[in-house]
This record gives C-alpha cells, structure tokens and sequence, in this order.
C-alpha cells in the first residue's frame, strides 16, 4: 500500500512538472501579428477634418466625428501568461492655434502686431512596446483571453496649416512676418489596456480592447488655459510662438488618445 | 468566422470615418516660408549699445545683432540722432567720432578727448557736449537758452557736470554736482528765457552714469544715483524714482516716441512697454552705453 501510494504521488508530481513544462503559445504558436483602429468620438478638439463636438476651426458648427488611430502590432508570448507586443501607428487630427507676429509696416509702433488663426493637420508617428498579462484564472493562455497590457510610447507629430485668417495691423501691407515655428513636436506617453483576443480555426485572431493614454509631453505643459497673445513675448516672438505652439500640440495629443476603443483582427502565423 | 467578419467591418468603417477631408474656409494651406523672415528683413536698427569695447546696432525686436566691425576697440560711449541715421560715438582718449549707421565716417570733432557727456540734438545733426562745465556744439548752429553755469556751483570744488539733454525747443534739463562738504547734486531745468528751476537732490553717494532723453524731453532717464536706483525726471513733475527691483538697471535709453525704452539689466537688454518685458536678449558682459 505505501509502495503504491509512494509511486502515485510521485507520477502526479510528475505530472505537475509536465503541465508547468508546457509549451507557452497557442498550440506552440508565439508569433501573432494584429492590424487595429482606434476611435473615440471627439468630445473636446477638432479632428483632421474640424469634426467634433468640442471646439470647431472657424465657422464650422459642431458634428459627430471621431478621432482615430491606425496600426499593426507584433506579439511574441514569452510565458503562458506574458506576451511582448511591439506596435507601430499613424493618425491625422486638427489643431487649431492662433499666432502672433510683428507688423512690418515701417511706420508701426513697437507694439503693433499681425495675428493668425490657423487651423493644422498634425500626422502622428507612434512607436510602441506593451507588456500583455494574461489572466489564466478565466482559462486565458497568452496570446488568447482576457488580458492587460502595460505600454510605453514615443510619438512625432507633424504638422501643416491647412487654413489661415490673418488679420494685418496694417491692410495696405500685403505679407507679414514669418510665424517661425518648427510644427514638429514628439512626445513619450504610457498606456494601459484593457483587452480581449478570441482565437478562430486555430489560426484567426479577433482584439477587441479599451485603452488609456497619457502624453508625458502635455504633462509637462502644465495649464492649456491661455491663448497666444503679445503679452506672452518675455523673449521674441518666435520663441514664443514656438513655446505656445507646443503646448497646443501636446494638449491635443492628450486628447486624441486619452481614451480609445481599439478593434484589431491578426493571425498566428 | 462571424466575429472576424464584424470586425472587418468596424475597422472599415472607423476608417471611412477617420478619413474625412478638411473644407477650407478662409485663406487655405499656407507655408511658412511664404512669409518675410523678420531676421534678415528687420525694422531699422534703432537701438545702439558698446559691449567689451564694441559697438552693435539692434533692431528693436531685439532678434537682429549688427557689429560695428571696422571700428576701433576700446569704444566706451556712443550715442544714435533721433533719425537713427548718424551716430557719435568715443573711445576712452579719443576724439568724438561720427558714422553713418552704414559704419562710414563721416567727422570728428577736435580736443574732445576728456569728453565724457554727449548727444545728439533734436535736429539731428548737431552734436552737443560739455567741455569742462561749458556746453559746446558741432554742426548746423541750434537755438539753446542762453545760461551762465557758473552761477549754480556755491563752491569751486569739484564742480562737474553730470548728465544734459537739450530739447527740441532748445531748453534743457542737466544735472550738476558740487563739493559742500558733502557732494550735492542739482538738477537744472531751463527755460528758452534762460530762467532755471533747480531740483535740489541733496547729498548723493554715487555717480550718475548716463542721462537719457526721448525727443519730445519731457521725459529725461538718469541713473547711477542712490544705489544705482533707476530714476526718472519729468518736468515739471520732478524726479521720480522707480521700482525698486529695477535697481541694477545700469542703462536706459526711452524710444524717440518716448513709449518704449530699452534697458540694461545685469548682461540683459530688455525692452519694455510700462515696465512690461516685451522683448529680452542675453548679452555676454556689462554694457557701457545705450540709446534709442
């Protein structure tokens, strides 16, 4: 009987060591690849487009629009729980940004000044890496059920100005200064995702997910509460449209990925 | 199969939403570089400074340096015409020497080389300084009150003139010192009559190192006195001493217009609107001179 109960409990450990031993992926498969959008309504700024029910560029009267995100992911499980994402993603949203030049009119005063309203398309370059726990508790085995992933991400935005009213100090000039501004801005952010991944025919995969993210850069910004104007100039003009300028574009990256619903469909190659 | 399917179907559509385009509504797409670089197409070079010896000229955006270089080194004073075209300017031991804002010289004038006070008349052209406590001019001859300086110095020790400015209307506002046991400093105030008003000061530990007037004088900057504190006199308001914080302003110099002034602050030149900053740049050392 001890012999019997001795060789047992040493085929169930065993056993244990082989299910502890088992292969992480999906039937062994590590490797899944993921084409996402993201989109969330515009609540506050405009979009690429001057949607949103937020502030508009001009005469534009409010209208449902959303902001969006597109990108492709690669994931390599590295445990039955752990996965390593890294992802690449491309959006377009609107900024909208008054600048302020000198006036060249010879005969000016000092404090004489053209103003711009401008209205940007800003293109965002992100790269990022995400770090995926998988929940095993709800039967998850990474890269397949329930999960939340870390992300940290750096992103360039550049921008152009796709509409302009200037209004001159002085009409009979006929151009006005440089605004100076470099539109390139890039910022780093950290993300949290909440997310699903259903798994079909052994090889399709469906992600459906809500995620967070705070730009680093539009926190550093402090308030958004200002407006461009000559008061701002403690040093000249073109460092402070510049300085100003890049606090519009880390608030509207704030808001453009704040929050976001993502829906992805991939493979396990 | 079914869940791919929506999903398919959701990244179109989010796509065909996020893919809009922009309807222009007032001047459309602009370039920057279609604009004037404020840099390289500055206003007039308005504002004069020495720096190490050196004289530039600087716009008053403050953005756009311009470096006397074929001058002599060792410039300590300098001063710009309200017309910003002619500037007279004078090294330690030298005579005074006047340029065009081009660097071309264009005079000098004779037995000038212990001249520490001079500027540039209202018209102009006309250069005045003092010689001793005797007020000289070079150039187109200007009407000036007619006034024996000698009368105001109480004592014969140390009598010296500090800081003048002569008005558009040919009266003037100057500062004189004397020796009364303790060192008094007057203000004077003339009228074309040759009447003075003296603005007694009293008993002042430190120099005065510049005298600054906009064209119309009513406003004359002076400096250097009771612990470099930035004073100002209008008359005939009197003198008027100013915040506190702007105690190590070594410099000011009010625009022609008198709405602006530029000043010295530490190795900063400022430009301010009523005391507003509105422009600021960084210089390597103390200046010597300033005007506007």
């Amino acid at each position: 009987m001890k012999i019997r109960f001795t060789l047992f409990t040493f085929c169930l450990i065993l056993q244990i060591n082989n299910v502890a031993g088992q292969v992480p992926g999906y039937l062994g498969k590590r490797l899944f690849v993921n084409a996402y959008a993201t989109a969330m309504p515009a609540l506050k700024l405009p979009t690429a487009s001057n949607g949103g029910l937020g502030r508009n560029y001009g005469e534009a009267e409010n209208r449902f629009d959303i902001s969006t995100r597109f990108g492709g992911q690669i994931g390599y499980v590295t445990s039955r729980k752990n996965a390593l994402t890294f992802s690449g993603e491309f959006f377009k949203t609107g900024l909208i940004y008054n600048a302020v030049t000198p006036s060249l009119t010879p005969t000016a005063g000092f404090n004489a000044y053209d103003n711009h309203y401008l209205f940007y398309n800003l293109n965002g370059i992100t790269a990022d890496i995400g770090y995926q726990v998988y929940s095993l508790s709800r039967g998850a085995l990474a890269p397949m059920g329930r999960y939340f992933s870390y992300h940290l991400s750096y992103t360039i935005l550049n921008g152009s100005v796709v509409d302009k009213r200037t209004e001159l100090y002085d009409d009979n000039m006929k151009t006005h200064a440089k605004f100076g501004i470099n539109p390139k801005y890039g910022t780093a952010s950290i993300g949290l995702e909440w997310g699903l991944n259903s798994i079909f025919a052994d090889r399709f995969l469906v992600n459906v997910a809500f995620n967070t993210n705070l730009s680093l850069g539009a926190m550093s910004q402090g308030s958004f509460s200002y407006e461009s104007s000559p008061s701002d100039f403690d040093d000249d003009y073109i460092a402070s449209n510049q300085a100003n300028f890049n606090k519009k574009v880390a608030e509207r990256m704030l808001y453009h990925a704040l929050f976001s619903l993502k829906i992805g469909i991939g493979l396990l190659p | 199969m079914k869940k791919i399917l929506l999903s398919t179907l959701a990244l179109l559509l989010i796509l065909l939403l996020g893919c809009s385009k922009y309807e222009v509504q007032y001047e459309g797409a602009y370039d920057d570089n279609a604009g004037i670089d404020v840099k390289t197409n500055s206003k007039d070079h308005q504002i004069i400074y020495v720096e190490s010896g050196k004289l530039y000229a600087i716009d008053p955006t403050l953005s756009d340096v311009r470096p006397y270089a074929n001058l002599p080194a060792g410039i300590v004073y300098a001063s710009i015409n309200y017309e910003h075209d002619k500037i007279a300017y004078k090294t330690a031991t030298g005579n005074i020497t006047i340029i065009d804002t081009a660097g071309t010289q264009l005079s000098t004038i004779a037995s000038t080389s212990n001249v520490t006070l001079f500027d540039w008349h209202p018209n102009n052209q006309t250069v005045y300084y003092m010689s001793g406590y005797v007020l000289k001019f070079h150039g187109p001859t200007v009407k000036t009150a007619s006034i024996n300086f000698g009368g105001f110095f109480p004592t014969q020790s140390d009598n010296k003139f500090l800081g003048i400015t002569i008005r558009e209307d040919g009266t003037y506002v100057c500062m004189i010192q004397y020796l009364a046991s303790t060192y008094q400093r007057n203000i004077l105030v003339s009228s074309l009559s040759g009447n003075v008003t003296q603005y007694r000061l009293g008993n002042i530990s430190n120099e005065v190192k510049w005298f600054r007037s906009a064209l119309n004088s009513n406003y004359v900057y002076f400096g250097g006195i009771e612990n470099n504190k930035l004073t100002s006199f209008q008359s005939p308001v009197g003198i008027e001493y100013r915040d506190a914080s702007l105690n190590n302003t070594y410099f000011i110099a009010p625009s022609p217009d008198g709405l602006y002034e530029i000043k010295a602050f530490d190795t900063e030149l400022l430009v301010n609107i009523k005391n507003e900053t509105y422009r600021k740049k960084v210089l390597g050392t103390k200046i010597t001179a300033l005007d506007w």
